[in-house]
């Protein structure tokens, strides 16, 4: 979304800067003819000499590791390791057939599958309720974006407490109900849900906040229209009026929530230590490469896993560019 | 100017009350509108009009009253089955949808149920139903003969953003129309819109109101609007309709003063007299002696207000033959308007402000007058309306 906009704003600054520098030489040629090309090329060296430090903090920040990070992956370099060598494709290869990671990357899918789809409806729901509140609503938009503005690890001992098998309320609520006591972050089929029921939490209010910014933005008269025009009932008009208006914010949240859920890492590290059945990607890389230092497959795990990530986003986008109206 | 069914009521109000909080936003309302009326609402911001609009509309529910239409009461309809169609003053264009589906929208909403108005149903139902087929194509030929009418059937792919003000307020309209409503309500479609434009989309408007014979209920701050559209005006302040008649009616025989200073342009004079003690008018120090045919004595300090429209001063350098009463004033300044002259005239006692306006055809002797010339200005007493303290129309003879 910031991407886009930034490339709209390039495409409107770039011509005018043209127009200006076109000018200048126009007024310069007057004045001093037949040295037009040497001045173009005057103009075109300062452009690019001031265009320079921008340049190189953008290789040394983004480009630079990017790089290093992609040679390493074709490395068996071990972290202060003195001696290391050339393997070209072998820490990829390694990776698709070592089951830890393909267990961690279809996790991590399934962990995304539960998280996306219910973060962005619940988010959007509760946006809509807190959106009709009147002097209540700012109370609501508190209390929905705590999770956002608390760190995760924090509250990720909270919930160890409420979760806990024998002191925790929440199994002994269970147990009440005959429901039985469940070790949530230690059986492996119980360990995903879990995760993905916190991660739905915390993700909740800051979608919610997204949905309300646009939902406010949406004039009361399209409503009206609607209404006239024969979207009597209040579903009819969300799906005439309220969703292909929140198209752009739809998107942007699919994208996030997206990236956010693919990146899980810090209730798996705090709650369940990547115990089996709760192995995710990040996870994984953390271990291979700060437990294990082994730097080079880790490295070429992160490449893997920054493809995945852009994949999905340009895949999301396009899928859902055709289908948005940006007002 | 009323139609042979003028006798006959459409559209009819009765005892509409609406609070919003304490404020009392419409206060007993009555209303009766012929079929095929173009009636306007006018009056100041804030005066109820847009909400008693929407009342009809039936996006606002009132506290008190009723609302019936063609004499079946509409009160408990939603507004999507009340027959009415509405234009907002920001044309209310769904955004996403281009022109052709704008228009399309209300037919679709009404004739399509809702499986088949989704974009995938859409090809499916396509396929599947021959009927929803069969009227989706009706749909569409619809729409192409309306753009046509409204000079639109060129824009018919775009979206709404891609096109001028004056267009937008055309698919607005066309929206309107497709369905062919009972009642169009405009809710001041043209404010947003340049003064050039909106003098021409005037007259599409009475148009198309000719050629539709149906109730227009046009909403306007702005009374030249109404003066020159509608059949009748409901002149409105603070919830309440201080006047209901035709353009003319308010313009000549106002029931309050708010109504005489509210429609016409420039506004009226209004002059402040009050009786002496032996029970003659002033005008500040001008005596007007009695007003003819006012068979009661005033009370000395009772207080008139007189007002008379600009075109009925006579401003002159020259005492002044052909009128009632005349005094002197000052000469402010000349505003040409081609062919009129507005004069705006102070009074040397009281400087400062404009205390008069008369409106003279250009070319009159005062065309090349300095400021600050001494004039005299009057009045014949036939072209005086009174009003009481309280604002209101004294009409005894």
């Amino acid at each position: 979304m910031n991407a886009t906009q930034n490339d709209a704003h390039c495409r409107q600054g770039a011509p005018s800067v043209a127009t200006a520098a076109k000018r200048a030489g126009t007024r310069d040629a007057k004045r001093t003819p037949g040295t037009r090309g040497g001045l173009r090329r005057r103009e075109h060296w300062t452009g690019f000499s001031l265009c320079l430090p921008a340049w190189v903090l953008l290789c040394a920040l983004y480009l630079a590791p990017i790089i290093v990070l992609a040679l390493l992956s074709v490395t068996d370099y071990e972290m202060g390791a003195v001696r290391w060598k050339v393997v070209g494709l072998d820490n990829y290869r390694r990776a698709f057939s070592d089951p830890v990671f393909r267990r961690s990357l279809a996790n991590t899918l399934l962990y995304m599958v539960l998280v996306v789809p219910l973060s962005v409806a619940g988010g959007l729901f509760i946006a809509l309720l807190v959106h009709a509140r009147g002097v209540s609503r700012a109370f609501y938009e508190v209390i929905y974006f705590l999770p956002v503005t608390a760190t995760l690890v924090a509250m990720a001992t909270v919930w160890q407490f409420l979760l806990h098998p024998t002191l925790g309320p929440f199994n002994h609520l269970l147990d009440l109900a005959g429901l039985g006591r469940h070790n949530f972050l230690n059986q492996p089929g119980l360990m995903l849900p879990t995760l993905a029921a916190i991660g739905i939490w915390q993700l909740l209010g800051f979608n919610m906040i997204l949905f309300l910014s646009r939902l406010s933005q949406i004039p009361q008269s399209l409503y009206d229209a609607a209404a006239i025009d024969g979207a009597s009932h209040a579903i009819d008009r969300f799906l005439c009026v309220t969703v292909p208006l929140l198209g752009p914010t739809l998107l942007f949240v699919i994208v996030t929530s997206s990236i956010t859920a693919f990146k899980i890492f810090d209730t798996v590290a705090v709650l369940t230590q990547g115990r089996h059945g709760s192995e995710v990607l990040l996870y994984d890389i953390y271990l291979e490469g700060f437990t294990y230092s082994r730097t080079g497959y880790a490295a070429a795990l992160t490449v893997i896993f920054l493809a995945l990530i852009l994949l999905l986003s340009v895949w999301q986008t396009r899928q859902l560019d055709k289908k948005v109206h940006y007002a | 100017m009323l139609g042979p069914d003028a006798l006959h009521v459409d559209l009819a109000l009765r005892g509409i009350a609406k609070q919003f909080g304490a404020t009392m936003v419409l206060q007993d309302i009555d209303l009766a509108i012929a079929p095929g009326e173009f009636i306007s609402l006018v009056g100041p911001s804030g005066c109820g009009k847009s909400t008693l609009l929407r009342v009809i509309a039936g996006l606002e529910q009132p506290d008190r009253g009723s609302v019936s239409l063609a004499g079946r009461c509409i009160d408990e309809m939603a507004p999507s089955e009340r027959d009415v169609a509405m234009v907002f003053q920001s044309y209310a264009l769904y955004p996403h949808l281009s022109v052709a589906q704008n228009i399309a929208l209300p037919l679709e909403m009404r004739q399509l149920r809702w499986w088949q108005r989704w974009p995938i149903a859409r090809t499916l139902s396509g396929l599947v139903s021959r009927q929803a087929k069969a009227i989706r194509l009706q749909i569409n030929a619809d729409v192409r003969a309306l753009a046509q009418t409204l000079q639109l059937d060129t824009l018919l792919h775009r979206k709404p953003m891609q096109l001028s003000g004056g267009q937008r307020q055309r698919v607005a309209l066309a929206r309107a129309m497709i369905r062919a409503p009972r009642v169009f309500l405009m809710d001041e479609p043209l404010s947003n819109l340049d003064a050039r434009l909106r003098v021409h989309l005037r007259d599409e408007l009475v148009q198309l109101h000719r050629r539709l014979r149906v109730t227009f209920v046009y909403v306007t701050h702005d009374q030249s609007e109404a003066m020159t559209m509608s059949d009748r005006i409901a002149v409105m302040d603070e919830g309440r309709i201080l006047q209901f008649g035709t353009p003319k009616q308010l313009y000549s025989d106002p029931d309050n003063l708010q109504v005489a200073r509210f429609i016409g342009s420039p506004t009226i004079n209004t002059l402040c007299v009050e009786a002496d003690a032996s029970g003659n008018w002033q005008y500040f120090d001008t005596p007007l002696g009695a007003i003819p045919g006012r068979q009661q004595q005033p009370q000395p300090g009772e207080r008139l207000t007189l007002a008379v429209r600009p075109e009925y001063l006579s401003v002159a350098v020259e005492p002044i033959v052909a009128c009632d009463r005349q005094w002197p004033m000052q000469l402010h300044r000349i505003e040409h308007h081609g062919a009129d002259d507005y004069v705006f005239l102070v009074d040397a006692r009281a400087p400062g402000d404009t205390a008069l306006i008369a409106r003279l055809p250009a070319a009159s002797s005062l065309e090349r007058a300095d400021p600050g010339t001494a004039v005299h200005v009057g009045f014949r007493w036939s072209d005086v309306m009174r009003f009481d303290a309280a604002g209101l129309r004294v009409r005894e003879p």
